[in-house]
C-alpha cells in the first residue's frame, strides 16, 4: 500500500511537472506570435502582391497533388488550382493507382492525353505507369502510378518529375486561395537559403464557395467542426508562428506547403516509413542542412492560405488524430539522435525537446494523470479541494490559451466578421476543455499504441462532403 | 492537507490566468470595436472621395479641386487612397494624382524616419509612386537604411527606366541584397531598361564585385538582350569559379553567345558539378556547328537527368534526330530513352 501511495504521489508530481511545462511553452509561444504576427501584419502593408504578380521574378512552381480514390473531389479541385494567380505554374496530379476511377474522370474531365516526360531525378517511388497531359490545360499533368500505400510514395514520385525551382505539395481535397502561391513564395524571394515555407490551413467547413474561392467564412453548424476551428486558429496563429520566430519550425502541413525542390531531392525525398511524411521531411531538412553546414531557413507564414474539410464525425475525427500522433512519434523516434544536441540548434534544444516530451509522451502523461487523480480520490489522498483546483486551473489556462488565439486572429486576419462567430469562438475557448480535450487525448495513445504496435497505414481515408459550391 | 504557501501559490496564479483572460479579451473586443469603427470611417471616406477622383483621373476637374474634398486630418488617409490607383495607372493619370496629393508629400516623408520598418518602407513606396524628382535624394538615403525591406523598396523605386541617373548608387549598394533570390534582384534590375546598359556592363566587367552580384547582373544582361556581354561572360567561364557565377555566364552565353564562344564553353562539357555541366550542354548545343554537335552525343547518357535532356535537345537537329530515334526506340532498355522520346514528341 505505501508503495502504491509513493507512485501515486510521484505520478501526480510528475503531472504537475508536465502540465507547468507544457502550459508555460504554449503561453511563451503565444506570447512570441503575439510579437511576430502584429509586425508581419505591418509588414504585409508593404507588398504589393499585383506587383509581385505581374513581375517576371517570381520563380516557376510545381504544385504536387498526390491523390488516391478522389474520384468525387479530383475534377473540381483541379479546376480551382488552375485558377491560381501565378505566372508560371504546373500541376502535376499523382494518381497513385486508385481503384475508385479517379484515373477516368481526370482524363475525361481535363482532356488528358498520354507523352513522353522523363524524370529528372532519382528520388525512388512506385513505377509511374503513363505521364499525360491536358489538351485544354498545357499546364496540367497527370502521373498515373502503382499503389505505393502511402502519399509520401505519391509526392515522391511527383518530385522525381518536378522541373521547377520550387514545389508546392497540396492535399487533393485543399482550397488555395487565388493569390496562396504568390505569398508562399515570398520567403523564397526575400531569403535565398528559404528551403521551405508553410502557410495556414484553415477549415472550410460551414463556409460558402463560389466558383472554387471561399466567398464567406462562417463558422460551422458541427460542434466537433466548430472545436477543430478554434484548434487550427490555436495551433496555427499562435503555435505555429511561434516556433517560426523561435527558429524550431518542425512542422509544414501536408495540405500546404512550398519547398525547394533541389534541397528536398539532395536530402532523399519524402520518407515513405511515416505516415508523417510532412513533419519527418521538415526535421530531416533540418537535419541534412545542420549537419552540412548549409546555411538555411524554413519559414512559416500566415497568410498564405488553403481552406481543408475537417471530419465532423467522432470516428473519422479519431482516425485523423491517431493518425497524426503516429506521424509525430515515428518522426521523433527516427529523429532521436537530434534532441538535445546543440549541433541543431534551437531545433535540437528546444521544438524537438518540447515536441518530444510534451507532445509525443502528452497524452500518455495526461491520461496517467486522470487516472491518478481517480486512484488518488478513492484512496483519500487526493482532496476534493486538490481536484477541483486543478481543473478549475486547467480550464482558465485552456481559456487563455484559446482566447489569445482569437486575439491574434482579430488582430491580423479577422476571418470570422460575424459577431456571432466571435462569441461562439469565445464559448468553444472552454467548452472545449469539457470532453473534447480528453478525447483528444485518447486518440493520441491510441496513435502511439500503433507505433508499438507497428501497425501497417497507408493514405489516412477521409469523409467528405466535397465543397459546397454555389 | 494543503500548506498555506501551496494555496498562495494557486491563488496567484488563478489570478494571473484570470488577469491574462481578461486582458486577451479585452483586446480581441476593442480590436473588433476598432476595426468596425475604422472600416465605416473608410467607407465613409471612399464615397466622398471615389467619384472626384475618378473625374479628375478622366480629366473632367482639376486635380487641385479634389483637394478640398480631403480634410487636414485624412490626408495621409487620402495619400493612402491615392495609392492604390497610382499602383494601377502610368503616365498622364498618374501625375493628375501625383498633383493631388503633392501637398502633403512631405508630411508623408517624415515617415521615411519613423521606428518602424514598414512604416518607413511604405513611405518609400508611395514617394516612389507619386512623388516628383524633388525627393530622389530621399529614395537614395533609403537604400543604406539599416532595414533590408525599405532598402529594397528603395533599390525599386529606383530601378525605373526614368530614373537610370541613378544606377551608379543601386549598382553599388548590389552586395546589399545577396541575400535576396537572385532572379528578384536581377529582374528589378533588368526593369531599368536599355538606357542602364553600360552601367550594368560595367558592374558585370568588374572583378572587384562579388560573384552572386555578377551573377545577378548576368541574367540581367540576358534578359536585356546585351550582345555585348557575352564576351564577358566567355571570360568568367573558369573551373575555379563560383558554380552560380559560371550557371549564369552560361545562361546568358546560351542566348547571346557567338560560335567564338564555342572553345569557353566546351571546357566545362566534362564538370564534376551537374547544374554547370547541364548548362555548357545546353549552352553548346545553341553555340556549336552541327559537326561539333557529335561532341555531345556521349552526354545522352549522362548520369545527370538534366544534362542528357539538354543533350537531347541539342541534338534534335543532328542528322534529323537519327541519334534520339535510336536511343528513343531502345525503350526500357535505357534509362534515358524517354528523354530521347520527349524531345522528338516536342519537335512534332
Amino acid at each position: 500500500m505505501n508503495l502504491l501511495l509513493i507512485a501515486l504521489d510521484w505520478l501526480n508530481a510528475t503531472v504537475l511537472v508536465y502540465f507547468l511545462a507544457l502550459n508555460a511553452f504554449y503561453l511563451l509561444t503565444t506570447l512570441v506570435a503575439h510579437r511576430a504576427l502584429l509586425r508581419y501584419a505591418r509588414r504585409l502593408k508593404t507588398v504589393d502582391i499585383e506587383d509581385l504578380l505581374g513581375s517576371a521574378a517570381a520563380p516557376p512552381i510545381s504544385l504536387l497533388v498526390p491523390a488516391y480514390n478522389e474520384a468525387l473531389t479530383c475534377v473540381e479541385s483541379v479546376r480551382s488550382l488552375l485558377a491560381l494567380r501565378y505566372h508560371a505554374f504546373e500541376i502535376v496530379f499523382i494518381n497513385d493507382g486508385s481503384t475508385d476511377g479517379t484515373l477516368a474522370r481526370m482524363v475525361k474531365g481535363f482532356d488528358l492525353r498520354p507523352v513522353p516526360r522523363a524524370p529528372v531525378s532519382d528520388v525512388p517511388s512506385r513505377p509511374v505507369r503513363g505521364v499525360y497531359r491536358s489538351k485544354r490545360h498545357p499546364a496540367l499533368w497527370m502521373l498515373d502510378k502503382e499503389n505505393g500505400g502511402s502519399k509520401a510514395d505519391a509526392l515522391n514520385a511527383g518530385l522525381a518529375y518536378c522541373r521547377t525551382p520550387l514545389f508546392c505539395a497540396i492535399d487533393a481535397d485543399s482550397l488555395l486561395e487565388r493569390d496562396a502561391l504568390m505569398r508562399i513564395v515570398r520567403p523564397f524571394l526575400e531569403d535565398r537559403s528559404t528551403v521551405a515555407a508553410g502557410g495556414i490551413i484553415r477549415i472550410l467547413n460551414g463556409c460558402t464557395v463560389r466558383a472554387g474561392t471561399v466567398s464567406d467564412v462562417q463558422l460551422p453548424r458541427s460542434l466537433l467542426a466548430c472545436f477543430q476551428v478554434l484548434e487550427y486558429l490555436r495551433s496555427f496563429l499562435a503555435g505555429r508562428v511561434g516556433w517560426g520566430e523561435l527558429n524550431g519550425t518542425l512542422i509544414i502541413s501536408g495540405a500546404f506547403g512550398a519547398f525547394h525542390c533541389e534541397t528536398v531531392v539532395a536530402a532523399g525525398g519524402y520518407d515513405t516509413r511515416s505516415v508523417g511524411e510532412d513533419m519527418e521531411l521538415v526535421v530531416r531538412l533540418h537535419r541534412y542542412c545542420r549537419e552540412r553546414g548549409i546555411r538555411y531557413h524554413i519559414a512559416f507564414i500566415p497568410d498564405p492560405v488553403a481552406w481543408t474539410e475537417c471530419p465532423e464525425d467522432v470516428a473519422t475525427l479519431g482516425r485523423q488524430r491517431r493518425r497524426w500522433q503516429r506521424g509525430l512519434t515515428e518522426t521523433l523516434l527516427i529523429h532521436r539522435g537530434m534532441l538535445l544536441r546543440p549541433r541543431y540548434g534551437a531545433v535540437g534544444m528546444l521544438a524537438f525537446p518540447f515536441n518530444f516530451f510534451l507532445e509525443m509522451l502528452g497524452p500518455a502523461i495526461e491520461a496517467a494523470g486522470y487516472l491518478g487523480i481517480v486512484v488518488g480520490f478513492l484512496l483519500g489522498r487526493v482532496s476534493p479541494l486538490h481536484a477541483l483546483a486543478f481543473f478549475l486551473v486547467a480550464f482558465v489556462l485552456g481559456g487563455v490559451l484559446s482566447v489569445a488565439a482569437i486575439a491574434l486572429e482579430e488582430q491580423t486576419f479577422r476571418r470570422y466578421p460575424r459577431r456571432r462567430d466571435l462569441a461562439g469562438l469565445f464559448a468553444l475557448a472552454f467548452l472545449e476543455v469539457l470532453g473534447y480535450r480528453q478525447l483528444n487525448a485518447w486518440w493520441r495513445i491510441q496513435g502511439m499504441w500503433a507505433v508499438i504496435r507497428r501497425s501497417r497505414e497507408g493514405w489516412g481515408v477521409m469523409k467528405r462532403k466535397g465543397f459546397a459550391t454555389t | 492537507m494543503w500548506s498555506e504557501s501551496a494555496l498562495g501559490f494557486l491563488v496567484a496564479g488563478m489570478l494571473l490566468l484570470c488577469i491574462l483572460l481578461v486582458v486577451f479579451s479585452a483586446i480581441t473586443l476593442v480590436v473588433r470595436v476598432r476595426t468596425t469603427r475604422r472600416a465605416r470611417h473608410w467607407s465613409m471616406l471612399e464615397d466622398r472621395w471615389e467619384p472626384a477622383v475618378l473625374e479628375a483621373l478622366d480629366g473632367a476637374r482639376t486635380p487641385a479641386s479634389v483637394r478640398s474634398l480631403v480634410r487636414e486630418r485624412d490626408a495621409l488617409l487620402f495619400v493612402e487612397y491615392v495609392t492604390r490607383f497610382a499602383r494601377r495607372v502610368r503616365g498622364m493619370e498618374r501625375d493628375r494624382l501625383a498633383e493631388m496629393v503633392a501637398p502633403w508629400l512631405p508630411r508623408l516623408a517624415q515617415r521615411l524616419t519613423h521606428r518602424d520598418e514598414a512604416t518607413r518602407a511604405r513611405a518609400v513606396q508611395t514617394i516612389s509612386l507619386l512623388a516628383d524628382g524633388g525627393f530622389a535624394g530621399r529614395l537614395v538615403r533609403a537604400l543604406d537604411d539599416r532595414s533590408q525591406l525599405v532598402a529594397m523598396a528603395a533599390a525599386r523605386a529606383l530601378a525605373r527606366p526614368e530614373r537610370t541617373e541613378f544606377a551608379p548608387q543601386l549598382l553599388r549598394r548590389l552586395p546589399r541584397f545577396a541575400h535576396w533570390r537572385p532572379s528578384f534582384v536581377s529582374a528589378m534590375l533588368t526593369e531599368m531598361g536599355p538606357d542602364a546598359v553600360p552601367e550594368l556592363l560595367a558592374a558585370f566587367a568588374d572583378p572587384e564585385k562579388p560573384a552572386e552580384v555578377r551573377a545577378t547582373l548576368a541574367d540581367a544582361l540576358n534578359a536585356l538582350n546585351v550582345l555585348e556581354a557575352a564576351d564577358i561572360a566567355a571570360g568568367l567561364l573558369g573551373p575555379q569559379r563560383n558554380r552560380d557565377l559560371v550557371a549564369a555566364a552560361l545562361r546568358l552565353l546560351r542566348n547571346l553567345g557567338r560560335h567564338e564562344h564555342v572553345a569557353a564553353v566546351r571546357a566545362l562539357l566534362t564538370s564534376q558539378d551537374d547544374m554547370v555541366r547541364s548548362g555548357a550542354i545546353a549552352a553548346f548545343g545553341a553555340l556549336a556547328s552541327p559537326a561539333e554537335l557529335e561532341l555531345l552525343v556521349p552526354a545522352l547518357a549522362d548520369p545527370s537527368h538534366w544534362a542528357a535532356l539538354e543533350a537531347a535537345r541539342a541534338l534534335r537537329s543532328l542528322r534529323n534526330g537519327a541519334e534520339l530515334r535510336a536511343l528513343a526506340k531502345r525503350g526500357g532498355d535505357h534509362p534515358h530513352a524517354i528523354i530521347a522520346a520527349e524531345v522528338l514528341a516536342e519537335s512534332t
